[in-house]
Protein backbone atom coordinates (compact mmCIF):
# COMPACT_ATOMS: atom_id res chain seq x y z
CA UNK A 1 0.00 0.00 0.00
CA UNK A 2 1.71 3.05 -1.46
CA UNK A 3 1.82 6.42 1.29
CA UNK A 4 -0.97 8.86 0.59
CA UNK A 5 -1.19 12.64 0.72
CA UNK A 6 -3.96 14.61 1.25
CA UNK A 7 -4.39 17.85 -0.72
CA UNK A 8 -6.82 20.26 0.41
CA UNK A 9 -8.27 22.90 -2.33
CA UNK A 10 -9.38 26.73 -1.52
CA UNK A 11 -12.62 25.67 -1.07
CA UNK A 12 -11.43 23.00 1.74
CA UNK A 13 -12.30 20.26 -0.23
CA UNK A 14 -9.85 17.18 0.41
CA UNK A 15 -8.44 15.21 -2.51
CA UNK A 16 -6.68 11.89 -1.08
CA UNK A 17 -3.80 10.97 -3.61
CA UNK A 18 -0.78 8.47 -3.80
CA UNK A 19 2.23 9.43 -3.08
CA UNK A 20 4.16 8.97 -6.50
CA UNK A 21 1.06 11.15 -7.82
CA UNK A 22 2.20 14.53 -5.95
CA UNK A 23 5.90 13.77 -5.97
CA UNK A 24 4.79 14.95 -10.16
CA UNK A 25 4.64 18.40 -8.05
CA UNK A 26 8.29 19.85 -7.54
CA UNK A 27 6.93 22.26 -5.30
CA UNK A 28 4.72 18.93 -2.93
CA UNK A 29 8.14 16.88 -3.71
CA UNK A 30 10.12 19.61 -1.59
CA UNK A 31 7.53 19.22 1.56
CA UNK A 32 7.51 15.87 1.02
CA UNK A 33 11.42 15.43 1.28
CA UNK A 34 11.23 18.14 4.54
CA UNK A 35 8.58 16.01 5.64
CA UNK A 36 5.73 18.50 6.39
CA UNK A 37 3.05 16.76 4.80
CA UNK A 38 1.10 15.41 7.89
CA UNK A 39 -2.32 16.66 8.35
CA UNK A 40 -2.61 17.65 4.84
CA UNK A 41 -1.03 20.34 1.91
CA UNK A 42 -3.78 23.29 2.06
CA UNK A 43 -3.82 24.88 -1.54
CA UNK A 44 -5.05 28.32 -1.11
CA UNK A 45 -5.13 29.58 -4.19
CA UNK A 46 -6.34 25.84 -6.13
CA UNK A 47 -10.13 25.67 -6.03
CA UNK A 48 -11.30 22.46 -6.72
CA UNK A 49 -12.26 21.96 -9.89
CA UNK A 50 -8.92 22.90 -10.97
CA UNK A 51 -7.27 20.58 -8.44
CA UNK A 52 -9.23 17.63 -9.64
CA UNK A 53 -7.83 18.39 -13.08
CA UNK A 54 -4.09 18.79 -11.77
CA UNK A 55 -4.82 15.27 -10.03
CA UNK A 56 -5.87 13.92 -13.33
CA UNK A 57 -3.04 15.03 -15.48
CA UNK A 58 -0.49 14.05 -12.87
CA UNK A 59 -1.68 10.66 -12.30
CA UNK A 60 -2.30 9.61 -16.18
CA UNK A 61 1.63 10.62 -16.26
CA UNK A 62 2.89 8.90 -13.54
CA UNK A 63 0.88 6.07 -15.24
CA UNK A 64 2.31 6.52 -18.62
CA UNK A 65 5.88 6.63 -17.05
CA UNK A 66 5.34 3.28 -15.77
CA UNK A 67 3.70 1.59 -18.73
CA UNK A 68 6.56 3.03 -20.96
CA UNK A 69 9.16 1.62 -18.18
CA UNK A 70 7.98 -1.99 -18.33
CA UNK A 71 7.12 -1.94 -22.55
CA UNK A 72 10.97 -0.36 -23.02
CA UNK A 73 11.58 -3.00 -25.61
CA UNK A 74 7.59 -2.61 -27.25
CA UNK A 75 8.83 -0.54 -30.05
CA UNK A 76 9.07 -0.36 -33.57
CA UNK A 77 11.42 -0.84 -36.18
CA UNK A 78 12.34 2.82 -36.42
CA UNK A 79 12.39 2.95 -32.57
CA UNK A 80 8.86 5.12 -32.00
CA UNK A 81 7.03 4.07 -28.77
CA UNK A 82 3.78 4.77 -27.67
CA UNK A 83 4.19 8.26 -26.91
CA UNK A 84 1.92 9.25 -29.39
CA UNK A 85 -0.94 8.21 -26.81
CA UNK A 86 0.11 10.45 -24.10
CA UNK A 87 0.78 13.55 -26.64
CA UNK A 88 -3.11 12.89 -27.69
CA UNK A 89 -4.45 12.16 -24.25
CA UNK A 90 -2.43 15.84 -23.05
CA UNK A 91 -4.32 17.64 -26.30
CA UNK A 92 -7.55 16.12 -25.40
CA UNK A 93 -6.75 17.80 -21.28
CA UNK A 94 -6.09 21.13 -22.15
CA UNK A 95 -9.66 20.83 -24.11
CA UNK A 96 -11.23 23.64 -21.33
CA UNK A 97 -12.69 26.67 -21.28
CA UNK A 98 -10.44 29.71 -20.93
CA UNK A 99 -10.54 30.45 -17.35
CA UNK A 100 -10.04 26.72 -16.26
CA UNK A 101 -6.94 26.76 -18.46
CA UNK A 102 -6.03 29.95 -16.97
CA UNK A 103 -6.19 28.66 -13.39
CA UNK A 104 -4.65 25.28 -14.66
CA UNK A 105 -1.32 27.33 -16.19
CA UNK A 106 -1.48 29.03 -12.32
CA UNK A 107 -1.68 25.70 -10.36
CA UNK A 108 1.38 24.43 -12.89
CA UNK A 109 3.07 27.55 -11.82
CA UNK A 110 2.74 26.86 -8.45
CA UNK A 111 3.36 23.59 -8.16
CA UNK A 112 5.98 23.77 -10.13
CA UNK A 113 4.89 20.63 -12.59
CA UNK A 114 6.77 21.35 -16.11
CA UNK A 115 4.84 19.67 -18.27
CA UNK A 116 1.89 20.72 -17.30
CA UNK A 117 3.03 24.30 -17.16
CA UNK A 118 4.40 23.76 -20.50
CA UNK A 119 1.12 22.38 -21.55
CA UNK A 120 -1.02 24.97 -20.51
CA UNK A 121 1.43 28.26 -21.72
CA UNK A 122 1.67 26.55 -25.38
CA UNK A 123 -2.21 26.14 -25.51
CA UNK A 124 -3.10 29.72 -24.23
CA UNK A 125 -2.00 31.73 -27.75
CA UNK A 126 -2.75 28.50 -30.11
CA UNK A 127 -5.14 29.73 -32.65
CA UNK A 128 -6.25 33.04 -31.50
CA UNK A 129 -6.86 35.85 -32.94
CA UNK A 130 -5.06 39.69 -31.47
CA UNK A 131 -8.37 40.70 -30.78
CA UNK A 132 -8.89 37.38 -28.40
CA UNK A 133 -6.08 37.98 -26.90
CA UNK A 134 -6.59 40.64 -25.78
CA UNK A 135 -10.18 39.50 -24.59
CA UNK A 136 -8.97 36.45 -22.67
CA UNK A 137 -5.80 38.52 -20.63
CA UNK A 138 -8.00 41.86 -20.63
CA UNK A 139 -5.73 43.86 -22.37
CA UNK A 140 -6.60 47.54 -23.81
CA UNK A 141 -5.56 48.08 -26.92
CA UNK A 142 -3.19 50.74 -26.51
CA UNK A 143 -2.14 51.35 -30.70
CA UNK A 144 -3.33 54.32 -32.10
CA UNK A 145 -5.23 52.40 -35.39
CA UNK A 146 -1.68 53.88 -37.53
CA UNK A 147 -0.03 52.22 -34.97
CA UNK A 148 -1.41 48.75 -35.10
CA UNK A 149 -1.39 49.16 -39.26
CA UNK A 150 2.23 49.85 -38.55
CA UNK A 151 3.24 46.92 -36.01
CA UNK A 152 0.93 44.66 -38.29
CA UNK A 153 2.77 45.23 -41.58
CA UNK A 154 6.05 44.51 -39.94
CA UNK A 155 4.70 41.26 -38.83
CA UNK A 156 2.61 40.44 -41.60
CA UNK A 157 4.27 37.41 -42.19
CA UNK A 158 2.77 35.72 -39.12
CA UNK A 159 -0.54 36.10 -40.56
CA UNK A 160 -0.10 34.22 -43.45
CA UNK B 1 -8.08 35.22 -13.23
CA UNK B 2 -7.52 38.66 -13.61
CA UNK B 3 -4.34 39.45 -12.65
CA UNK B 4 -1.72 37.50 -13.94
CA UNK B 5 1.99 37.34 -12.76
CA UNK B 6 4.52 38.85 -15.30
CA UNK B 7 6.85 36.51 -14.55
CA UNK B 8 4.44 33.78 -15.67
CA UNK B 9 3.76 36.06 -19.25
CA UNK B 10 7.37 35.68 -19.45
CA UNK B 11 6.88 31.74 -19.45
CA UNK B 12 4.02 32.04 -21.83
CA UNK B 13 6.35 34.39 -23.94
CA UNK B 14 9.46 31.81 -23.83
CA UNK B 15 7.15 28.79 -24.60
CA UNK B 16 5.71 29.99 -27.68
CA UNK B 17 6.44 29.48 -31.42
CA UNK B 18 7.88 32.73 -33.14
CA UNK B 19 4.60 32.86 -35.65
CA UNK B 20 3.09 33.62 -32.00
CA UNK B 21 5.45 36.17 -30.56
CA UNK B 22 4.97 37.89 -33.56
CA UNK B 23 1.50 38.22 -33.05
CA UNK B 24 1.13 39.22 -29.37
CA UNK B 25 3.71 42.27 -30.55
CA UNK B 26 0.53 43.32 -32.41
CA UNK B 27 -1.53 42.96 -29.26
CA UNK B 28 -0.56 45.87 -27.23
CA UNK B 29 2.38 48.42 -27.10
CA UNK B 30 3.37 47.19 -23.60
CA UNK B 31 3.57 43.30 -25.02
CA UNK B 32 5.94 44.49 -27.77
CA UNK B 33 8.20 46.90 -25.41
CA UNK B 34 8.45 43.05 -22.84
CA UNK B 35 8.94 40.84 -26.75
CA UNK B 36 11.35 43.29 -27.91
CA UNK B 37 13.40 43.60 -24.81
CA UNK B 38 16.81 42.49 -24.55
CA UNK B 39 15.98 40.55 -21.28
CA UNK B 40 13.30 38.39 -23.01
CA UNK B 41 15.47 37.79 -26.11
CA UNK B 42 18.04 35.94 -23.74
CA UNK B 43 14.90 34.07 -22.01
CA UNK B 44 13.73 33.44 -25.42
CA UNK B 45 16.97 32.23 -26.71
CA UNK B 46 17.77 30.10 -23.62
CA UNK B 47 14.44 28.05 -24.01
CA UNK B 48 14.47 27.64 -27.82
CA UNK B 49 17.95 26.20 -27.24
CA UNK B 50 16.38 23.56 -25.40
CA UNK B 51 14.04 22.48 -28.25
CA UNK B 52 16.47 22.84 -31.45
CA UNK B 53 13.95 21.90 -34.60
CA UNK B 54 14.70 20.98 -37.93
CA UNK B 55 14.70 23.54 -40.17
CA UNK B 56 14.10 23.08 -43.97
CA UNK B 57 15.17 25.87 -46.80
CA UNK B 58 13.32 25.48 -50.42
CA UNK B 59 14.93 27.05 -53.01
CA UNK B 60 12.78 28.66 -55.85
CA UNK B 61 12.94 27.49 -59.06
CA UNK B 62 12.60 30.20 -61.86
CA UNK B 63 8.95 29.85 -62.64
CA UNK B 64 8.12 29.79 -59.00
CA UNK B 65 9.74 32.98 -57.57
CA UNK B 66 8.86 31.72 -53.40
CA UNK B 67 11.90 31.33 -51.47
CA UNK B 68 10.19 29.02 -47.90
CA UNK B 69 11.75 28.27 -44.77
CA UNK B 70 9.99 25.39 -42.88
CA UNK B 71 10.25 24.12 -39.40
CA UNK B 72 9.57 21.11 -37.91
CA UNK B 73 10.47 19.99 -34.15
CA UNK B 74 13.41 17.81 -34.12
CA UNK B 75 13.13 14.17 -33.61
CA UNK B 76 13.63 13.07 -29.92
CA UNK B 77 13.05 9.95 -27.80
CA UNK B 78 9.67 10.78 -27.52
CA UNK B 79 8.45 11.97 -30.48
CA UNK B 80 6.20 11.04 -33.52
CA UNK B 81 6.90 9.20 -36.40
CA UNK B 82 5.27 11.68 -38.57
CA UNK B 83 6.27 15.18 -38.41
CA UNK B 84 3.99 18.34 -40.41
CA UNK B 85 6.58 20.85 -41.78
CA UNK B 86 5.11 24.23 -41.32
CA UNK B 87 5.87 27.11 -43.42
CA UNK B 88 7.65 29.55 -41.52
CA UNK B 89 9.13 32.15 -43.52
CA UNK B 90 8.47 32.62 -47.55
CA UNK B 91 10.30 34.87 -49.27
CA UNK B 92 8.92 36.29 -52.48
CA UNK B 93 10.85 38.46 -54.96
CA UNK B 94 10.71 39.47 -58.42
CA UNK B 95 13.62 37.10 -58.96
CA UNK B 96 14.18 33.12 -57.93
CA UNK B 97 16.39 33.19 -54.64
CA UNK B 98 19.57 30.60 -53.91
CA UNK B 99 20.59 29.66 -50.85
CA UNK B 100 24.13 30.48 -49.81
CA UNK B 101 24.89 30.30 -46.33
CA UNK B 102 23.79 30.12 -42.40
CA UNK B 103 25.22 30.49 -39.54
CA UNK B 104 23.83 30.94 -35.82
CA UNK B 105 20.12 30.72 -36.84
CA UNK B 106 20.65 33.56 -39.64
CA UNK B 107 20.98 32.56 -43.38
CA UNK B 108 22.09 34.34 -46.21
CA UNK B 109 20.63 33.35 -50.26
CA UNK B 110 21.58 35.26 -53.41
CA UNK B 111 19.21 36.45 -55.84
CA UNK B 112 19.88 35.24 -58.98
CA UNK B 113 20.09 35.75 -62.31
CA UNK B 114 22.63 38.41 -61.76
CA UNK B 115 21.45 41.81 -62.49
CA UNK B 116 22.89 43.70 -65.18
CA UNK B 117 23.90 47.67 -65.78
CA UNK B 118 25.55 49.57 -68.06
CA UNK B 119 23.87 47.82 -70.73
CA UNK B 120 25.75 50.21 -73.53
CA UNK B 121 29.01 49.78 -72.34
CA UNK B 122 30.63 47.01 -71.05
CA UNK B 123 28.46 44.71 -68.96
CA UNK B 124 28.79 44.86 -65.47
CA UNK B 125 27.81 42.12 -63.60
CA UNK B 126 25.96 42.52 -59.66
CA UNK B 127 24.80 40.08 -57.47
CA UNK B 128 22.75 40.74 -54.79
CA UNK B 129 22.53 39.14 -51.00
CA UNK B 130 19.66 38.56 -48.91
CA UNK B 131 20.36 38.25 -44.99
CA UNK B 132 17.69 36.79 -43.40
CA UNK B 133 15.99 35.62 -40.04
CA UNK B 134 13.41 32.66 -40.37
CA UNK B 135 12.51 33.05 -36.56
CA UNK B 136 11.69 36.09 -36.73
CA UNK B 137 10.67 36.82 -40.60
CA UNK B 138 13.07 39.92 -40.70
CA UNK B 139 15.32 40.09 -44.22
CA UNK B 140 17.54 42.92 -45.76
CA UNK B 141 19.49 43.38 -48.46
CA UNK B 142 23.07 44.08 -48.41
CA UNK B 143 24.32 47.00 -51.14
CA UNK B 144 25.16 45.04 -54.43
CA UNK B 145 28.90 43.69 -55.80
CA UNK B 146 30.13 42.18 -58.53
CA UNK B 147 31.48 39.30 -57.12
CA UNK B 148 32.25 35.38 -58.47
CA UNK B 149 29.34 32.68 -58.08
CA UNK B 150 29.95 31.59 -54.18
CA UNK B 151 29.31 33.39 -51.05
CA UNK B 152 29.13 31.93 -47.36
CA UNK B 153 28.11 33.00 -44.01
CA UNK B 154 30.42 33.34 -41.25
CA UNK B 155 29.61 34.13 -37.79
CA UNK B 156 31.93 34.80 -34.91
CA UNK B 157 31.16 33.73 -31.38
CA UNK B 158 33.46 36.20 -29.68
CA UNK B 159 32.46 40.01 -31.35
CA UNK B 160 28.58 38.08 -31.96
CA UNK B 161 29.03 39.30 -35.73
CA UNK B 162 27.93 38.18 -39.14
CA UNK B 163 30.10 38.52 -42.03
CA UNK B 164 29.41 37.38 -45.51
CA UNK B 165 32.33 35.99 -47.37
CA UNK B 166 32.41 35.68 -51.55
CA UNK B 167 34.68 34.96 -53.52
CA UNK B 168 35.04 36.65 -56.95
CA UNK B 169 36.59 33.36 -58.72
CA UNK B 170 34.21 31.61 -60.76
CA UNK B 171 35.11 28.11 -62.20
CA UNK B 172 37.06 29.47 -65.29
CA UNK B 173 38.32 32.59 -63.98
CA UNK B 174 39.89 31.62 -60.25
CA UNK B 175 41.57 34.92 -58.21
CA UNK B 176 42.15 35.38 -54.45
CA UNK B 177 40.27 37.99 -54.03
CA UNK B 178 37.30 38.23 -51.57
CA UNK B 179 34.78 40.14 -51.08
CA UNK B 180 33.61 40.55 -47.31
CA UNK B 181 30.50 42.15 -45.87
CA UNK B 182 30.61 42.68 -41.74
CA UNK B 183 26.68 43.10 -40.91
CA UNK B 184 25.52 45.08 -38.39
CA UNK B 185 28.05 47.85 -38.03
CA UNK B 186 26.48 50.21 -40.85
CA UNK B 187 28.95 49.17 -43.53
CA UNK B 188 27.91 50.74 -46.97
CA UNK B 189 30.07 48.84 -48.98
CA UNK B 190 32.03 45.54 -49.38
CA UNK B 191 35.51 45.26 -48.46
CA UNK B 192 38.16 43.55 -50.59
CA UNK B 193 40.52 41.11 -48.70
CA UNK B 194 43.06 38.72 -50.27
CA UNK B 195 43.43 35.31 -49.42
CA UNK B 196 47.11 34.14 -49.84
CA UNK B 197 45.95 31.45 -52.51
CA UNK B 198 43.81 31.49 -56.03
CA UNK B 199 41.09 29.30 -55.31
CA UNK B 200 37.54 28.67 -55.94
CA UNK B 201 35.17 27.53 -53.42
CA UNK B 202 32.79 24.49 -54.26
CA UNK B 203 31.02 23.06 -52.00
CA UNK B 204 28.60 24.49 -49.27
CA UNK B 205 30.47 25.99 -45.88
CA UNK B 206 30.14 25.07 -42.49
CA UNK B 207 30.56 27.60 -39.40
CA UNK B 208 31.86 26.14 -36.29
CA UNK B 209 33.19 28.54 -33.26
CA UNK B 210 34.38 31.32 -35.93
CA UNK B 211 35.69 29.34 -38.38
CA UNK B 212 34.12 29.25 -41.94
CA UNK B 213 35.02 25.99 -43.84
CA UNK B 214 34.67 25.00 -47.27
CA UNK B 215 36.16 22.79 -50.26
CA UNK B 216 38.01 24.78 -52.90
CA UNK B 217 39.80 24.17 -55.92
CA UNK B 218 43.01 25.74 -56.58
CA UNK B 219 44.61 27.40 -59.62
CA UNK B 220 44.32 24.98 -62.72
CA UNK B 221 44.13 21.68 -59.75
CA UNK B 222 41.18 20.06 -59.71
CA UNK B 223 41.96 18.68 -56.41
CA UNK B 224 39.91 19.64 -53.26
CA UNK B 225 41.79 22.12 -50.20
CA UNK B 226 39.63 23.15 -47.25
CA UNK B 227 39.79 26.37 -46.72
CA UNK B 228 39.60 27.42 -43.52
CA UNK B 229 38.39 31.36 -43.09
CA UNK B 230 38.79 32.67 -39.02
CA UNK B 231 35.60 35.15 -39.42
CA UNK B 232 37.16 37.63 -36.75
CA UNK B 233 40.58 37.94 -38.03
CA UNK B 234 40.14 37.40 -41.64
CA UNK B 235 42.63 34.72 -42.08
CA UNK B 236 42.69 32.21 -44.62
CA UNK B 237 44.23 28.73 -43.98
CA UNK B 238 44.41 25.65 -46.79
CA UNK B 239 44.57 22.30 -45.88
CA UNK B 240 45.09 19.64 -48.25
CA UNK B 241 42.85 16.94 -48.18
CA UNK B 242 43.27 15.15 -51.55
CA UNK B 243 42.91 12.03 -49.91
CA UNK B 244 39.37 11.89 -48.56
CA UNK B 245 37.61 14.42 -50.36
CA UNK B 246 35.23 14.06 -53.53
CA UNK B 247 32.73 16.40 -55.54
CA UNK B 248 30.11 15.10 -52.97
CA UNK B 249 31.84 15.27 -49.81
CA UNK B 250 29.45 17.01 -47.31
CA UNK B 251 30.96 19.41 -44.11
CA UNK B 252 29.32 18.58 -40.68
CA UNK B 253 29.53 19.94 -37.66
CA UNK B 254 30.18 16.33 -35.45
CA UNK B 255 30.09 17.21 -31.96
CA UNK B 256 31.59 21.13 -32.58
CA UNK B 257 34.69 19.41 -34.78
CA UNK B 258 34.14 19.92 -38.67
CA UNK B 259 33.61 16.52 -40.02
CA UNK B 260 33.64 15.81 -43.65
CA UNK B 261 31.28 12.34 -45.04
CA UNK B 262 31.58 11.04 -48.29
CA UNK B 263 28.75 8.22 -48.75
CA UNK B 264 26.68 6.65 -50.97
CA UNK B 265 23.30 5.31 -49.79
CA UNK B 266 22.88 2.91 -53.09
CA UNK B 267 26.35 1.14 -52.97
CA UNK B 268 27.67 1.65 -49.48
CA UNK B 269 26.67 0.09 -46.16
CA UNK B 270 29.60 1.61 -44.22
CA UNK B 271 29.52 5.40 -44.19
CA UNK B 272 33.07 7.11 -43.72
CA UNK B 273 33.70 10.34 -41.86
CA UNK B 274 36.47 12.21 -41.29
CA UNK B 275 37.00 14.59 -38.34
CA UNK B 276 39.48 17.57 -38.02
CA UNK B 277 40.81 16.94 -34.05
CA UNK B 278 43.92 19.16 -34.51
CA UNK B 279 43.79 22.82 -37.40
CA UNK B 280 47.59 23.37 -36.87
CA UNK B 281 48.63 19.69 -36.82
CA UNK B 282 46.17 18.62 -39.68
CA UNK B 283 45.28 15.83 -37.83
CA UNK B 284 42.13 13.94 -38.77
CA UNK B 285 40.43 10.37 -36.79
CA UNK B 286 38.58 8.25 -39.05
CA UNK B 287 35.24 6.88 -38.13
CA UNK B 288 33.51 4.01 -39.68
CA UNK B 289 29.51 3.62 -39.40
CA UNK B 290 28.03 0.65 -40.26
CA UNK B 291 23.96 2.07 -41.72
CA UNK B 292 21.43 -0.95 -41.27
CA UNK B 293 21.33 -0.52 -44.99
CA UNK B 294 17.38 -2.34 -45.21
CA UNK B 295 16.16 1.14 -43.28
CA UNK B 296 16.12 3.36 -46.37
CA UNK B 297 15.69 0.61 -48.90
CA UNK B 298 12.89 1.63 -51.50
CA UNK B 299 12.78 5.69 -49.92
CA UNK B 300 15.00 6.75 -52.80
CA UNK B 301 18.40 8.51 -52.76
CA UNK B 302 19.41 9.66 -49.11
CA UNK B 303 22.13 11.65 -48.03
CA UNK B 304 23.61 13.02 -44.86
CA UNK B 305 22.43 16.81 -43.62
CA UNK B 306 24.31 16.90 -40.12
CA UNK B 307 24.69 15.77 -36.53
CA UNK B 308 22.60 16.73 -33.80
CA UNK B 309 24.07 17.98 -31.07
CA UNK B 310 22.99 14.50 -29.11
CA UNK B 311 25.15 12.66 -31.60
CA UNK B 312 22.72 11.47 -34.06
CA UNK B 313 23.44 11.54 -37.91
CA UNK B 314 20.55 13.18 -39.77
CA UNK B 315 19.70 11.85 -43.33
CA UNK B 316 17.31 12.76 -45.51
CA UNK B 317 15.99 11.74 -49.27
CA UNK B 318 17.55 13.67 -51.53
CA UNK B 319 14.63 14.87 -53.57
CA UNK B 320 11.69 16.91 -52.05
CA UNK B 321 9.82 15.08 -54.61
CA UNK B 322 9.40 11.92 -52.66
CA UNK B 323 6.85 11.04 -51.54
CA UNK B 324 6.60 10.55 -48.53
CA UNK B 325 9.42 12.60 -47.73
CA UNK B 326 11.87 10.73 -44.73
CA UNK B 327 14.55 12.14 -42.55
CA UNK B 328 15.89 9.17 -40.95
CA UNK B 329 18.01 9.77 -37.22
CA UNK B 330 20.96 7.13 -37.16
CA UNK B 331 22.40 6.86 -33.69
CA UNK B 332 26.08 5.60 -34.07
CA UNK B 333 26.62 4.42 -30.57
CA UNK B 334 23.00 2.22 -30.51
CA UNK B 335 23.08 1.62 -33.92
CA UNK B 336 19.13 2.33 -34.33
CA UNK B 337 17.47 4.27 -36.66
CA UNK B 338 14.54 6.44 -36.01
CA UNK B 339 12.43 7.35 -39.40
CA UNK B 340 10.10 10.51 -39.54
CA UNK B 341 7.84 11.17 -42.52
CA UNK B 342 7.82 15.06 -42.89
CA UNK B 343 4.81 16.24 -44.75
CA UNK B 344 4.17 19.96 -45.68
CA UNK B 345 6.16 20.19 -49.36
CA UNK B 346 3.94 18.67 -51.69
CA UNK B 347 2.02 21.96 -52.78
CA UNK B 348 5.41 23.96 -53.14
CA UNK B 349 7.09 24.47 -56.36
CA UNK B 350 10.48 24.72 -55.52
CA UNK B 351 13.36 23.42 -57.09
CA UNK B 352 15.62 21.76 -53.79
CA UNK B 353 15.46 21.94 -50.28
CA UNK B 354 18.12 21.90 -47.87
CA UNK B 355 17.96 20.88 -44.20
CA UNK B 356 19.62 22.29 -41.12
CA UNK B 357 19.89 20.32 -37.83
CA UNK B 358 19.72 21.71 -34.44
CA UNK B 359 18.23 25.41 -35.33
CA UNK B 360 17.61 27.13 -32.25
CA UNK B 361 15.35 30.36 -32.79
CA UNK B 362 16.98 33.20 -32.22
CA UNK B 363 14.92 36.65 -32.11
CA UNK B 364 17.74 38.94 -32.67
CA UNK B 365 18.63 40.62 -35.75
CA UNK B 366 21.05 43.31 -36.71
CA UNK B 367 21.62 43.94 -39.80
Amino acid sequence: MSKKIIFESSEGESFEVDEAVALECQTIKNMIEDDCTDGGIPLANVNSATLTKVIDYCKKHVEAAAAAEANAGDKDIYGANKDIELKTWDEEFVKVDQPLLFDLMLAANFLIIPGLLDLTCKTMMRGKTVLQIREIFHIKKDYTDAEEAEVRKENAWAFE
Amino acid sequence: MNSIPVELIHEIFSRLPVKSIARCRCVSEQWRSILCSVYFTELFLTKSSTRPSLLFAMESSTNNNEFIFFSSPQFDDKSLSSSAASVQLKLSKDMPLKFCGHASGLFCLRRMPILKEARDEEEEEYTEHVICNPSTGQYGFLPRVRTGSKSFLGFDPIDKVFKVVSSNSTYSSRTNVVNVFTLGIGEVEWRKINSPLDHYPWSKGICIYGVLYYLALRLHATTFYIVCFDVRSEKFKFMDTYKFTHYTTRLINYEGKLGLVRWTAYSESIMTMWVLEDVEKHDWSEHLFTLPGDKFSGTGFVSVVGVTATGELVLMNNSYHSNPFYVFYFHPGRNTVKRLEVQGFENHGGSRVYAFVDHVDDLTFNM
